[in-house]
């Protein structure tokens, strides 16, 4: 078929109404032509903003009347639907129809966050400092790694992928290693902090009033209207109906609560600052205001740290993050900006993987942007890609907080779209299970078939924010729907959407990473989803994520949404390499010294690589990861590190050390990752031949990460930025964009020229 | 501490109501234009449920609802071939929704725009559109609703979005900030 912005197969694919055949064939025909491809873009933006629109038109309602006939034509006790549910804290919407009480029934958040305010303290967790490194050379830090270049200082205590973990971790713990000590001896979580505002970094907006004109006519509706906005919970407090003057008086009401509100706290930052009531104090707040700073990387020496170990990110969440903070007139605060998520956001066209692995690594070498005579080393790793057809059935559960302070536009709006959007993608064999919390947990919509799209979108439409947040037994009944509906080699995954100031109902943090872990090894992972921008980053959640084997990104806008469940639903639903580790061996010979960009809370011990318990991230379908270093070569060069004088930089002096079987080599890459279902890790190696071509002959994915890179260095006045400027990152950029589908890169140096004025044209 | 769910525990005909009314009585208004009239015609659709086994409609329920308000509104616009005047609850409800195209457009944010447009629309396309997007149907049940084929289906909702796009863009101005010169390194 040949198709045209005028075929109405366009219009059907957008929508997800094309059977799984012609749904495919369309899609095949849509990778070759990017103005089609704009076009089912701009389709589905127009259908969201309808369904948006339409989901908030008013309705009005059955009167008592007509509602008893049915009653009785029926047959059925209706009114016995008047019962109260014994906790008290939620309400049918059925008890609304009749009584016509629900008109004096108001946002309960407001009220109780009134009540509770000063009675709450605030507990901030901390991601603990990062573990001190082991002295170098010592035993402990390079057991188990053979070293290429240096075999004089080879630590070889066992080989192949084979080994089992107790042994290793024997190993070290036996040698009583002070590091491993010290570490089981820290507490993971900082002690609790007094609330305090001057915790709150500087840079943050200032609270906002919330918007009242896009708000009023939706509360006005909610007087003319008993059935759309249901609140999800309301207090138990019934008004007698005739003493009610129709729509006035609650209206009245619910103004003045406004007002209140926004004078006293914006709601947002009274829920981040813990002053929501906690009716059970034994939950423990997870909020994550402050921002952990993160240390740069260094430039270290191959003499004394051959080796570069972490684990791999997908996480994309820090470029949302930043892009929200220049699209709002402000510079983000440094330790927002992680290198290597803003280097991740971005697809690159990486070759995938051949041979019988899911997983593949490259490696290329150019002149660095930074610093005339440095080598920049692109690392691509990239994963198997999975078509649509392909994926196996997925078995989701979204578990949706639905607090108060989820009711601005960027939060429950947006994880409706999100969720809206995502139905719009699954196949007739999917299932999607919606729970909520706020204060209590429920099941929304009970696990559903691709095939009652239906019935989960009014399920998606009938959720409304309000109350605090209290997610009880919010994450277990999730887990319990997704086990209850699990899929035997599928995909089954918990999605948690919420603004980031969650708990979960259970009693401390390590608890709640227990059952995180525990649901993860036994095959249903979980995914984070961050929405809203004033709790922008959560540690936490990301943490959570970690321990699920699930990833964790930040929505800040429906564009956003777009690419994490629509263009990229595959590698978010689909793992396929687990805890995926990169270790670098650095040959002396050719290089000075050497810095990882970016990856500095993923640093791992060198002696982890090979230790098959110590967890590290995982990777979905057609992910695109990359890891740059920055390298001084030997001849020339400033690195910033002195030569040494004495012991093994003497005999560098003398053509350096290594074996002379690998001497044209100038690094080596090793890969550690885990089939899904195994607990075993598989190594894949690759040499990288030193020599490297002028940035200017290197590929546009590679100039582009490069440009990434510089931005985000950039965005956190690095240390090692050497010589670089905006302009530089916006040339480079722009002279890297490709084709850039989804125009991604585009929007990179729109970001880049107003980070630019925003420093003032530096 | 799961909470089974009263809405979803109790009698199908609830549940069909709990699920269905809102949607069922905005459309019906789309269709009347009156608020009275459509409140009818879904009393009496569910009226008609109540006597249907529920094995019967059991999987199309959405669409067998649909069908059937949708004919009694054409039953009833048949018969009575005038204008009723607006309540007030009507005229409200109106206002609410802020039709006056100076206002919407003068509004920063696009909401409400939308819809001053599909109201521009011819009554079959509005009715696909508002099946489709507001009563969340599949293609095949728009079809079985409004009589028609699901490929009259999917051209009207196709020629109906795209009306709709090219008014919306005609709002909106160009960006300059989104204008990208390429450079050379």
């Amino acid at each position: 078929m040949k198709l045209t912005p005028d075929s109405p197969e366009i219009t059907a694919y957008a929508l997800g109404a094309l059977d799984p055949e012609t749904h495919a064939r369309v899609e095949a025909e849509l990778e070759l032509d990017p103005v089609l491809l704009a076009e089912v873009e701009a389709i589905r933006a127009c259908a969201m903003q309808l369904t948006d629109e339409l989901s908030r038109e008013p309705a009005s309602a059955l009167d008592d009347g007509q509602r008893a006939r049915i009653r009785e034509a029926s047959g059925a006790g209706l009114e016995e639907r008047h019962e109260r549910d014994d906790t008290g804290t939620q309400v049918s919407g059925w008890l609304g129809f009749f009584g016509g009480w629900w008109r004096g029934v108001m946002n309960p958040g407001w009220g109780l966050a009134m009540a509770g305010a000063a009675a709450v303290g605030l507990t901030l967790w901390l991601r603990p400092p990062a573990e001190p490194e082991a002295p170098a050379g010592s035993e402990a830090e390079i057991a188990g790694n053979d070293l290429r270049y240096q075999p004089g200082r080879s630590e070889t205590v066992m080989e192949g992928p084979g080994r089992t973990a107790t042994e290793v971790l024997g190993n070290g713990r036996a040698a009583g290693d002070p590091v491993e000590a010290a570490r089981v001896a820290t507490p993971s979580i900082a002690p609790s902090i007094a609330p305090s505002m001057a915790s709150a970094p500087t840079s943050l907006p200032a609270p906002r009033a919330e918007a009242a004109p896009d708000r009023v006519p939706v509360r006005r509706r909610a007087m003319l209207d008993p059935v759309a906005p249901r609140p999800v919970q309301a207090p138990m407090v019934p008004v007698p109906t005739a003493d009610l003057p129709m729509a006035a008086e609650p209206m009245a009401a619910e103004s003045r609560m406004e007002g209140a509100g926004a004078r006293m706290m914006d709601p947002v930052l009274m829920k981040r600052y813990g002053l929501m009531p906690r009716e059970n104090l034994g939950l423990v707040p997870m909020a994550s205001v402050v921002q952990p700073p993160v240390d740069e990387n260094p430039f270290r020496s191959p003499l004394e740290n051959p080796l570069s170990t972490f684990g791999l990110d997908v996480d994309t969440a820090s470029h949302a993050i930043v892009r929200r903070y220049l699209n709002s007139g402000q510079l983000p605060p440094p330790d927002v900006v992680r290198l290597e998520e803003i280097v991740n956001y971005f697809p690159y066209g990486y070759r995938e993987p051949t041979g019988s692995h899911p997983v593949g690594v490259e490696a290329e070498v150019a002149t660095s942007p930074f610093r005339p005579g440095n080598r920049l080393v692109r690392i691509a790793v990239k994963t198997r890609e999975l078509e649509r057809a392909e994926r196996p059935s997925a078995n989701l559960v979204f578990l949706v907080d639905v607090s108060g302070s989820m009711a601005s536009e960027n939060r429950l709006p947006l994880v409706q779209r999100s969720l809206r959007l995502l139905v719009d993608r699954l196949r007739e064999e999917d299932r999607v299970a919606i729970v909520t919390y706020a204060g209590e947990a429920r099941v929304a919509m009970a696990s559903a078939g691709g095939r009652d799209r239906g019935e989960l979108f009014r399920a998606i439409d009938r959720l409304r924010a309000g109350g605090s947040t209290h997610g009880s037994a919010g994450i277990g009944l999730a887990y319990e729907q997704a086990r209850a509906h699990f899929v035997t080699n599928g995909v089954n995954r918990v999605i948690l959407c919420t603004d980031g100031d969650f708990n979960v109902g259970l009693t401390s943090r390590e608890a709640l990473e227990e059952l995180i872990a525990g649901e993860a090894r036994s095959g249903v992972f979980l995914t984070v989803m961050g929405y809203g921008m004033e709790n922008y980053r959560d540690a936490t959640a990301e943490l959570l994520a970690d321990r699920g084997n699930g990833n964790y990104a930040y929505i800040d806008s429906f564009r956003e949404a777009g690419k994490v469940l629509g263009q990229q639903l595959e590698s978010t639903l689909v793992t396929v390499a687990k805890d995926v580790k990169l270790q670098v061996e650095f040959n002396p010979a050719r290089v000075l010294s050497w810095r990882l960009l970016g990856y500095e809370n993923r640093a791992l011990a060198d002696r982890d690589f090979n230790d098959d318990t110590k967890d590290a991230g995982d990777l979905g379908a057609g992910h695109t990861v990359t890891a740059l270093y920055e390298i001084v070569p030997v001849a020339g060069g400033e690195s910033g590190v002195d030569l040494l004088r004495y012991g093994v930089a003497a005999s560098a002096a003398a053509g350096r050390v290594g074996t002379g079987v690998h001497t044209n080599e100038l690094m080596h890459i090793k890969l550690r990752y885990k089939a899904v279902d195994s607990g075993i890790s598989q190594l894949l190696q690759q040499s990288v031949m030193d020599g490297a071509r002028p940035l200017e002959q290197a590929g546009d994915d590679f100039r582009f990460s490069a440009a990434a890179a510089g931005f985000a260095m950039l965005l956190r006045n690095s240390a090692h930025r050497g010589d670089l400027t905006y302009e530089r990152v916006l040339r480079l950029a722009e002279s890297a964009l490709g084709p850039d589908t989804g125009g991604y890169r585009a929007e990179l140096v729109d970001l880049v020229r107003r980070a630019q004025q925003l420093s003032g044209g530096r | 501490m799961s909470s089974p769910d009263p809405l979803v525990s109790t009698g199908w005909i609830c549940e069909a109501l709990e699920k269905h009314e809102a949607s069922l009585i905005r459309y019906a208004q789309s269709l009347t234009g009156d608020a009275e009239q459509a409140r009818d015609a879904v009393q009496d659709t569910f009226l008609r449920l109540c006597q249907q086994d529920e094995a019967e409609v059991r999987g199309h329920l959405a669409a067998w609802l649909f069908t059937v308000c949708r004919n009694r509104v054409m039953d009833v616009q048949r018969k009575e071939r005038r204008m009723s005047p607006l309540s007030e609850l009507d005229l409200e409800m109106r206002e609410a929704t802020g039709p006056n195209p100076d206002v919407a457009a003068a509004t920063a944010d696009a909401s409400g725009r939308v819809l001053t447009f599909l109201a521009e629309l011819p009554p079959n396309q509005r009715e696909v559109v508002r099946l489709r997007f507001q009563a969340q149907m599949s293609y095949e049940e728009i079809a079985e609703v409004t009589a028609l084929s699901v490929g009259n289906v999917g051209f009207l909702l196709h020629t109906a979005i795209k009306a709709l796009r090219s008014c919306m863009e005609n709002l909106e101005r160009p960006d300059p900030a989104r204008v990208i010169r390429p450079r050379t390194l």
